[in-house]
């Protein structure tokens, strides 16, 4: 086979297990209702509980929130990859197609796929409820898109890491024991919900210089029409960044489960 | 003709456990082998070294002409596995599942969906084929699973206890789809805990113990070997299991 000829099989087969995992959610309607249902009760709750108590200084409370539990929402939903795949691999299904004459890498890239599109559908609900309790996106459409796009792709690189870390562990809950592990400290020592400049000075720097502080900083600025092409680069690089390591490692992790 | 199978001083250790020990096998093309052997004697794990799942520590094994070491990917493409454990997806429908299998085999959806739709009959599972498969019983995700190793028309068959789980008319309607097969120039390797299971399917046996083949024959030579009459006693025989 030439190699064009594998990258449309491993395309195929991609699109292939995607639709599998997709049609795992259409099966339990309510498991993607709640999961999105959850990070619009943050939203609503945050923005009502947290206006008073933190200041945010030149902008509302709600433009501050938003971007910031719509990247911790995305990463945290990125670790239940890290679950589905330690559960196929326990259950053996990841065995079975492993005797099949398919692209090995496809196994993982149609789920990290079906996830990115699931992540798709909760960043869009957020961003509605969002609206419904005052935001304003003053950056315009075309700039939100933009925030969307980079969310979701900030996500799909996450969900290789976590994929990663659902090859090694010995069973879901293992998986999801270690992916909060990994997502928890990223989600609140960032600029989610606070201003780094409000955190004691040995978590600053961590904070401030942290991946999901680069997205979020970058989803900031995009949905009020601010200058956002620095924050926007160093959120790209990070991504790829993740991507360039955890893709591989993901890979070989999986090939390797022969031995 | 080249031999289906052939595999050659196949080792295998596992932490505190030597799995094999040295297995040779050959399986001629167009036959069937059964692998017969106790409880741990390392059957499966011999399919899953020659399956391309597990890599052996020692020794060599070709399937359908090609290293299962070297070219994988080969193997993958010629063999069908139906393994232990029935590895059916329970959050997908039995059709959805063959389809799924298809697809992954690169058959057009069209062409997939007539293939599911054929083996969902021939295993009796029409009747219950849009409905998922957590919810069948055990034989029936058995029969789905062994369903799914046909999907492809492989010209090599590997059941892992095909018929573990099966009632005696599906075990019968099992023999007839396996003996379809062998017509149709199918080899299969099989493992069995039913010698009678051996003996009717079975063109030559092989008597697994402790990692290593014991004893290997059709059931007649293996009979005659041991001077026992059932095919049963001759196992106990061979596996030191009786006096
Ligand atoms: N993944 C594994 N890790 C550790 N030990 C293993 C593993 N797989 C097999 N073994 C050991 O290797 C030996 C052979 O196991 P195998 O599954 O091949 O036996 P078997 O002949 O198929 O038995 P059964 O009839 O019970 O299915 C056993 O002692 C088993 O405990
Ligand atoms: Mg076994």
């Amino acid at each position: 086979m030439t190699t064009v000829d594998t990258l449309r099989w491993s395309a195929a087969d991609t699109l292939v297990l995607a639709g599998r995992s997709l049609r795992h959610w259409r099966r339990q309607p309510e498991l993607l209702l709640l999961s999105t249902a959850q990070p619009v009760l943050l939203v609503l709750l945050f923005t009502q509980v947290f206006a008073g108590a933190v200041a945010t200084p030149g902008m509302r409370y709600v433009d501050w929130l938003v971007p910031g539990v719509l990247v911790q929402v995305v990463a945290w939903d990125s670790a239940k990859t890290a679950v589905g795949v330690a559960e196929d691999l326990a259950s053996s299904t990841i065995e079975r197609f492993r005797t099949l004459p398919m692209s090995a890498p496809a196994v993982l890239a149609g789920r990290t796929l079906a996830d990115a599109a699931r992540n798709l559908f909760v960043v869009l609900a957020m961003l509605a409820a969002g609206t419904l309790v005052g935001l304003r996106i003053p950056g315009g459409p075309v700039a939100a898109a933009g925030a969307v796009a980079l969310t979701v792709a900030f996500g799909y690189a996450l969900t290789w890491l976590f994929a990663y870390v659902g090859l090694r562990a010995r069973g879901g809950e293992a998986a999801l024991a270690g992916g909060i592990l990994v997502v928890f400290p990223l989600m609140f020592a960032s600029s989610a919900l606070v201003p780094v400049e409000t955190m004691p000075a040995w978590l600053r720097p961590v904070a401030a210089h942290q991946p999901l502080t680069a997205v979020i900083d970058a989803v900031r600025a995009l949905l009020r029409g601010q200058p956002a092409a620095s924050a926007v680069a160093t959120a790209l690089a990070w991504t790829a960044a993740i991507l360039a390591l955890a893709v591989p490692a993901a890979v070989r992790r999986f090939r390797k489960l022969s031995t | 003709m080249t031999a289906a199978i052939r595999a050659e001083g196949l080792r295998k250790g596992y932490p505190g456990v030597r799995a094999l020990r040295g297995v040779d096998l050959e399986v001629p093309a167009g036959s069937v082998l059964a692998l017969l052997g106790p409880n741990g004697a390392g059957k499966s794990t011999t399919v899953r070294i020659l399956t391309t799942l597990v890599a052996p520590d020692g020794g060599r094994a070709e399937v359908a002409g090609f290293d299962v070491v070297r070219h994988p990917h080969r193997v993958r493409a010629a063999i069908g596995v139906a393994g232990q454990y029935a590895a059916v997806d329970g959050r997908l429908t039995g059709r959805e599942n063959l389809v799924l299998f298809g697809r992954l085999h690169r058959m057009p959806h069209r062409a997939a969906l007539r293939r599911a739709g054929e083996l969902l009959d021939r295993f009796d599972l029409a009747a219950a084929a849009d409905r998922l498969a957590r919810t069948y019983s055990g034989g029936m995700r058995r029969r789905l699973d062994l369903a799914a190793s046909l999907v492809a028309h492989a010209p090599v068959l590997f059941l892992d206890e095909p018929t573990t789980g099966l009632d005696p008319l599906r075990r019968e309607q099992l023999w007839a789809v396996v003996g379809d097969l062998v017509a149709e120039g199918t080899s299969v390797l099989l493992t069995t805990q039913y010698l009678e299971e051996a003996e009717r399917l079975a063109d030559r046996v092989a008597v697994v113990d402790h990692g290593r083949v014991v004893a290997e024959g059709t059931a007649e030579q293996l009979k005659h070997r041991t001077g026992r009459s059932s095919l049963d006693a001759a196992f106990l025989a061979l596996t030191g299991a009786a006096a």
